[in-house]
């Protein structure tokens, strides 16, 4: 890039870096719109205005110095344009030049004719220049500025004036196109000026240091600036001082043909009319206008009307002692205050720029005398005539032209200030510290408008080619002699007093001349510049008394006839009229323009972070004059070497830090002159306020209430203001609502926290120094501080408690208590959050082992589980009853009498409806049930909706299949068990659960089943040959009440049979309904009448007496061979008892109906005892002997109470009445005897007597464990019963005991 | 067209809904038009257990090869009904002729796994019922516990305590039998109120 741009050289390094690349070099690097710096780019495409109404030459590199730029090489629109190919567009070209401005066009288009014939449209506003023509302008020097007619006689060229001026000073004006480019310096001769381009070009060029300084004296400057007007006589120098009363400057262009008189009335009539003040004063609120028309007052009372403009309606900027004030009583208010707009949005909203005061825009009405001023100010004038004329706002174009100035705090270094400056912003309002933008006015406009102008690496090499032909003789006394000379340099004055970045003076037309420079200046004066206070205060410090020009010596006489700056009524008199007025005017833009960027330590040979960051677009004119002046710059960095205004308390401009801390102002002569620099702020302070208001220097002005709000140095602070304001107002704190409670809150502690912070503004204060009255600097953003610390948690009891039986049940209780170490200061000591969360891991850990081990449940299942063990490891006969094993027709039904009455072959139905899950409980009564109806000869055909409950029913029927006791009483030898589907069937498994069972129930009533193809096979798919059944009895075997309520609905309402339930105890409560109602003759449940029914049924059997196997029989041959021998009865009965009907009974007193007898084998010869009560008397003839003669169906009480005697061994207490006869061969294996209130069976002496022998023989039912299983459930019930019992009267007494302590 | 078909449907369903009503009844014609439209049912539902087996194992093999967290159960299950269908095929086939594999394994593993689990619900509930009161004591819950107290007494039929086992039986066969047949009422007439949605198209399902 160096290489690229060898014109740099001659400038610093620092400012090597920001020079502007060539023209195109960075042109495919967009040109963004900064948006931190709103507006940049419109003042952009206003600058490209004058980039393009002149040529873009070298004397942009001077004037357009002081632009600050958008940001780091970025090429900026114009900059294209213009620089692209080094073509300059010429005046025709113009044409909107940047597309975007067409009315510059007309600018352009009407500059020339009017640079030649018209006035100075803006004359009347240049006082300063109107003050100093009629007494030493000369009528051939009518396009000199007057004042630079007055100034001394030249002195030598040589001398005090770089060679070229000094030609052009020989030459004259008349001819100073013709030979300045032999004289002038190098970087004069490489650009492409005319003669009268040249004349101004060089004039800023190859100013002095001091004059460099001065170009930034812009609106940039302005923003940043912060006079203190209490000190401000202090930091004015000296030839300022001197020159200070001497009353207004009377700049009357001589060739206005006006007497002073004249001019002067017309002065105050335009005075009088909408000015740019009252643009300025609608920037701020009305109060502070009355302030500063107040203090106007003092040196005028014809002030500037700004106190009649109308408040600013855009988002105003609100101080912290605002907050919380909404809602109080506004009338006692200023009106500023009900204008000001406190919602959210506009607080945080990002500034907008205000739109353009309706005021029209003050333009010369009439245009003055050409002579007034030089003919290129009034060429300006001209130009910006129609301008003005356009319809697109009140204020025309010059809102557009200035409406996007940049003032931003990349201007040139307060330090150069002078002191007599520091009122010009006095008035202006508060301007938020962090706020990027303010809302600009036509001040703004102006410094932004220049602001933004180009700096071109061609600039930068001419403005070093300046500096060296300069020389050590132009600083001081060189514009003594140009003022003399040429009035070519007297445009110096009106360069640097218009704006550091004249750079549209070098993008002027090549063809405009002297004359039509001196005018477009009085037009750009008289349409935009009259307000600003930037222009050409900036020069004055640098100069010496002797040095400084006549013009400006005699500046301060006629300051009595101008509008002093308010907020410093002697600067007033000392600073030319203009800029009085401009200082009357308003500071707003000053005040409010954002802060400076924070500057950063300057280090030898490099420059600081803050110039860094600046573009040369950025820059102001002084910074890049200072580039030129490498031992300025020496003498900046050497007295910047060691500051670090990042660490000046970050957001203080670094131009702010060199005002000095003492006075809030710089002493620019001491800087010039190589003096130690004044003391830097303190890099701890905080961040400075916001440029504010100045102080006005006197109180008395101020409303009371505003006195009252008024914060002192003490406090420094805006908290004082805010507590003060509270104060005053009536309305009660309590009667805010609570938002505003809460804002008022939040508030309070925001002024407490910056009282206790360092004096926070003690950099704001230097800076603010003298402001009294103004809005104190409020924190924009509120200062980011550490975390907030909650040491504890207030809660109540039950909050504790529950937070306590969380963290035990977390097993954190314990954690917690070396939780937060303190060491010992005090401190906590930080966790170490590896340990921590280990800890809470075992913590975690140990509390998922405690919550598991609960003692209660171990103790509980231990005793459950004993009293379930203890009966199978001791005899527990002793201790505990059994059952009674009887039969209650009222609660089981018939269901045994059922059994009873089934013949052999008959099939019954049953239905397993339980799975392994209740198989403990249903099994036994599955045995029982289906045992019996094996022994009756039945054949039991089994179904299941469950797939489990088929395979179950499988296993228990292969497990009765194979049951010796069974096959023995069945009369099979125990090598042939059943078989299916010959002794039973197992049908598969039928889904569909209701809808299969109905289709199941169909099937068996064949009413009009399809195909019943589910009971032609069973669960292996072999053949059942059932075939039109017909069922004599249904057995549901139901784990769920469901179940049995669907085969109720299903089944037995459709087959006609009798159906029974054996259900588990669960399913109880829902079967036994159905059993009330008589659709279940039986029903049995659980184990306890599985039990009873097993105990009734083996009561009643006669001893199982073993046959022999059948050798090498197939069942059905060894069946065959049995049959034979079994008497063809109709119903083989398993059973057979006497019944003894008591007298009572009212039953019939028969025996056994038919005397089964069961003849097994005709080798079973036993010697029958014959009983004369009960005679089990199986013979080997089927001839049964009835002794009574009435028949017996036993009852299920009757089998209960026999199987009860049985059971128990006890004796009946009577013999029965009817004795039944019966004599069989086999005698009897079982004598049952039975009391003869039981209707009992029994014998004569009533007992019975078996063989023996037989009963040896006689194979016992397995029933493993029966008793035991039945101890076990007992025990466990009592167990149940005392654990629930006594946990509940524990939780009872516990609950009292909590309630009482409660 | 969804909502002709849904039409359509509807008119099926309360169509064949009404003639197995009919059919149903006593001596009804349609009886055999019932009938077979209930073991179209049967069937229907027999293959939706096989479709649900398949499903199963299907849902367990692509666990075992997405490697899905649980896939090491997944092959547990997978490979144990296939053992199982295949000691099934085998048992049928007659090649494990004599000896009932499928039925030791179900009795083995189903029956004892199962019982036991139904064991340990007694151990729970008693248990819960000794703690019930320990968090708060309220009269509902006052009341559960003696009613289950009298019940579990009355069960044992302790002659000793006399009326007291009337007692338990009179809570069995009164309250406990009242509120059954309350449910069951209760159970039958939502029944019939869903038959009658179903048949005349007011059940939701028709909408879908």
């Amino acid at each position: 890039m160096s290489d690229d741009r060898p014109q740099e050289e001659g400038l610093p390094a620092w400012l090597q870096g920001h020079i502007h690349p060539y023209p195109g070099e960075d042109e495919a690097q967009p040109q963004p719109v900064d948006a931190g710096a709103p507006g940049e780019g419109d003042a952009i495409d206003l600058l490209s205005l004058f980039a393009a109404a002149e040529e873009p030459g070298a004397a942009d590199a001077h004037l357009g110095a002081g632009i600050p730029t958008s940001s780091a090489g970025e090429v900026l629109p114009w900059d294209e344009e213009a620089g692209a190919d080094q073509a300059l567009p010429t005046a025709g070209e113009l044409k909107g030049l940047t597309g975007e401005l067409p009315w510059m066009s007309d600018v352009a288009a009407d500059s020339s004719p009017d640079a030649q014939s018209g006035p100075p449209a803006q004359d009347a506003a240049l006082p300063w220049l109107d003050d100093e023509t009629p007494s030493s302008i000369a009528a051939e020097d009518a396009p000199v500025a007057d004042w630079l007619a007055q100034t001394p006689p030249p002195a030598a060229p040589g001398d005090e004036a770089p060679d070229w001026l000094a030609v052009a000073d020989a030459l004259g004006p008349e001819e100073p196109a013709a030979d300045s480019a032999e004289a002038v310096p190098d970087w004069l001769a490489a650009a492409d000026f005319d003669a009268d381009q040249e004349a101004a070009a060089p004039s800023a060029g190859a100013a002095p240091d001091w004059l460099a300084a001065t170009g930034d004296f812009g609106a940039d400057e302005e923003d940043v600036y912060q006079p203190a007007a209490a000190e401000e006589s202090a930091g004015e120098p000296e030839w300022l001082i001197t020159d200070t009363g001497e009353g207004p400057v009377d700049l009357l262009p001589e060739d206005s043909g006006l007497t002073y008189e004249e001019w002067a009335q017309t002065q105050e009539e335009e005075e009088k009319a909408p000015s740019e003040e009252e643009l300025l004063a609608q920037e701020v609120p009305d109060w502070f206008a009355a302030i500063d028309e107040g203090e106007a007052g003092q040196a005028e009372a014809g002030g500037p009307p700004a106190a009649e403009a109308p408040a600013a309606k855009g988002p105003d900027f609100v101080p912290d002692w605002y907050l919380g004030l909404e809602e109080q009583d506004t009338s006692a208010a200023p009106e500023w205050f009900g204008d000001l707009d406190f919602s959210a949005e506009a607080l945080t909203a990002e500034p907008v720029l205000p739109t353009a005061p309706p005021e029209p825009q003050p333009e010369p009405e009439a245009p003055p005398p050409t002579g007034e001023m030089p003919d290129w100010f009034a060429d300006l004038d001209a130009a910006m005539a129609p301008a003005a004329e356009q319809p697109r706002s009140p204020t025309g174009e010059l809102e557009d032209l200035f409406g996007d100035m940049d003032f931003t705090a990349e201007a040139g270094p307060i330090a150069e200030v002078p002191d007599w400056f520091t009122g010009v912003g006095d008035e202006a309002p508060p301007a938020p510290l962090s706020e990027p933008r303010p809302p600009t006015g036509p001040l703004d406009d102006v410094g932004e408008l220049f602001g933004d102008l180009d700096f071109t690496p061609d600039d930068a090499a001419a403005l070093a080619g300046a500096a060296e032909d300069a020389g050590e003789a132009i600083p001081s006394d060189w514009l003594s002699a140009i003022g003399e000379e040429t009035e070519l340099v007297s445009d110096l004055p009106e360069l640097d007093a218009a704006e550091p970045g004249f750079d549209f003076l070098a993008d002027l037309p090549s063809d405009v001349g002297e004359g039509e420079l001196a005018d477009l200046f009085g037009e750009l004066d008289a349409a935009a510049f009259e307000a600003p206070p930037s222009a050409p205060a900036p020069e004055a410090p640098a100069l010496e008394m002797g040095e400084m020009p006549d013009w400006f010596a005699e500046q301060g006489a006629p300051a009595a006839e101008a509008p002093p700056a308010p907020a410093s009524p002697p600067t007033g008199e000392e600073m030319p009229d203009w800029f009085a007025d401009l200082a009357a005017a308003g500071g707003p833009p000053a005040a409010e323009a954002p802060p400076v960027p924070e500057a950063s330590s300057l280090e030898a040979g490099e420059s600081p972070d803050w110039l860094a960051d600046i573009q040369p677009e950025d820059m102001t004119s002084s910074e890049v004059l200072l580039a030129g002046g490498e031992d300025f710059m020496a003498v900046i960095e050497d007295e910047l070497g060691d500051f670090d205004p990042l660490a000046a308390a970050g957001g203080v401009s670094p131009d702010a830090a060199l005002i000095t801390p003492g006075d809030g102002t710089l002493d620019l002569d001491a800087l010039l002159a190589g003096e130690e620099l004044p003391p830097m702020p303190d890099a701890a302070q905080p961040p400075a306020a916001p440029p504010g208001p100045a102080r006005t220097g006197d109180a008395a002005d101020m409303p009371g209430w505003l006195l009252d709000a008024r914060p002192d140095d003490e406090r420094g602070g805006f908290s004082v203001v805010n507590a003060a304001m509270r104060r005053t107002e009536e309305a009660p704190v309590d009667d805010l609502s609570d938002r505003l409670q809460q804002l008022r809150e939040v508030t309070r502690r925001a002024a407490e926290a910056a009282e206790e912070a360092p004096p926070a503004s003690e950099v704001a204060g230097q800076v603010l120094a003298g402001v009294t009255g103004g809005l104190t600097p409020t924190h924009m953003f509120e200062e980011p501080t550490g975390p907030e610390v909650m040491l504890s948690v207030a809660l109540d009891e039950a909050q504790e408690a529950r937070v306590a039986t969380l963290e035990s049940l977390l097993g954190l209780d314990t954690l917690h208590k070396d939780e937060v170490e303190i060491d010992e200061d005090g401190e906590p000591i930080p966790v170490d959050h590896v340990l921590q969360a280990q800890r809470v891991r075992e913590a975690a850990r140990r509390a998922r082992a405690r919550s598991r081990f609960k003692p209660s449940r171990v103790v509980i299942s231990l005793l459950l589980v004993v009293v379930a063990v203890l009966p199978f490891l001791t005899d527990l006969s002793g201790v505990l009853q059994l059952p009674v094993a009887a039969l209650d027709p009222a609660r089981h039904g018939d269901l045994d009498a059922q059994i009873e009455r089934l013949e052999r072959g008959d099939l019954v139905l049953i239905g397993f409806e339980y799975g392994p899950t209740s198989a403990g409980e249903m099994d036994a009564l599955a045995e029982v049930l289906v045992s019996h109806v094996l022994i009756k000869g039945a054949v039991p055909v089994i179904v299941s909706t469950s797939p489990a409950g088929t395979l179950h029913s499988r296993d228990v029927l292969a497990t009765l299949a194979a049951d010796p006791w069974l096959l023995a009483q069945i009369g099979r030898p125990a090598n042939r068990p059943l078989q299916t589907p010959h002794d039973y069937v197992i049908l598969a498994y039928q889904p569909g659960e209701s809808v299969g069972l109905r289709y199941l129930a169909e099937c068996f009533t064949g009413a009009g089943a399809l195909d019943c193809s589910t009971i032609v096979a069973d669960y292996r798919g072999n053949p059942t040959g059932l075939v039109d059944v017909s069922f004599a009895l249904m057995i549901t075997l139901a784990e769920r009440g469901e179940d049995v309520r669907l085969w109720v609905e299903q089944v037995g309402a459709v087959v006609p049979a009798p159906l029974a339930a054996g259900v588990t105890v669960g399913a109880e409560p829902i079967a036994r309904p159905y059993f009330d109602s008589g659709q279940l003759i039986g029903l049995l449940a659980g184990y306890r009448d599985a039990y009873i029914y097993d105990t009734v049924l083996q009561a009643a059997l006669p001893p199982a007496l073993p046959l022999p196997p059948a050798a090498d029989e197939s069942p059905t041959a060894a069946e065959a061979a049995v049959q034979p021998t079994v008497t063809p009865t109709p119903t083989e009965a398993a059973l057979a008892f006497l019944p003894t009907p008591t007298p009572g009974d009212g039953l019939p007193t028969a025996t056994q109906q038919g005397l089964i007898t069961r003849t097994p084998t005709p080798s079973l010869t036993p010697s029958i005892t014959q009983t004369p009560t009960a005679t089990f008397t199986p013979s080997p003839t089927p001839t049964d002997t009835l002794t009574p003669t009435d028949t017996f169906t036993p009852r299920p009480q009757d089998l209960t109470q026999a199987a009860i005697a049985a059971a128990s061994g006890i004796p009946p207490s009577s013999t029965p009445t009817a004795l039944p006869t019966a004599t069989a061969t086999p005698a009897p294996l079982i004598q049952v005897s039975a009391t003869p209130e039981g209707g009992a069976l029994g014998g004569a002496d009533g007992t019975a007597v078996a063989d023996a022998a037989l009963l040896d023989q006689a194979v016992q039912p397995e029933r493993a464990y029966r008793e035991e299983r039945w101890y076990s459930l007992s025990l466990g019930a009592i167990a149940a019963t005392l654990l629930i019992g006594l946990g509940a009267i524990v939780n009872i007494f516990r609950s009292i005991r909590r309630r009482r302590e409660q | 067209m969804r909502r002709l078909a849904a039409v359509f449907s509807s008119a099926i369903v309360i169509g064949l809904g009404l003639v197995t009503l009919w059919g149903l009844f006593p001596d009804s014609p349609a009886a055999p038009v019932a009938a077979g439209l209930i073991q179209l049912v049967v069937v229907i539902s027999a293959v939706a257990v096989l479709v649900g087996v398949l499903n199963l194992l299907w849902v367990h093999l692509r666990r075992v090869l997405n490697g899905e967290p649980g896939w090491p159960y997944s092959i547990a299950l997978f490979l144990s009904a296939l053992a199982v269908i295949a000691i099934s095929l085998l048992e049928r086939l007659g090649v494990l002729e004599g000896v009932s594999l499928s039925g030791f394994l179900f009795n083995a593993v189903q029956v004892s796994v199962e019982s036991a689990l139904a064991g340990l619900l007694a151990f729970f509930l008693v248990f819960a019922a000794a703690r019930m009161l320990r968090r708060r004591v309220t009269w509902g819950g006052l009341l559960f516990v003696v009613t289950l107290l009298i019940v579990l007494v009355g069960w044992m039929q302790v002659p000793a305590l006399g009326a007291f086992n009337g007692l338990s039986e009179w809570i069995r066969t009164v309250p406990a039998s009242a509120g059954v047949r309350g449910l069951l009422i209760g159970v039958a007439l939502g029944a019939t109120a869903a038959g009658v949605r179903v048949l005349l198209g007011q059940d939701p399902s028709y909408r879908e």
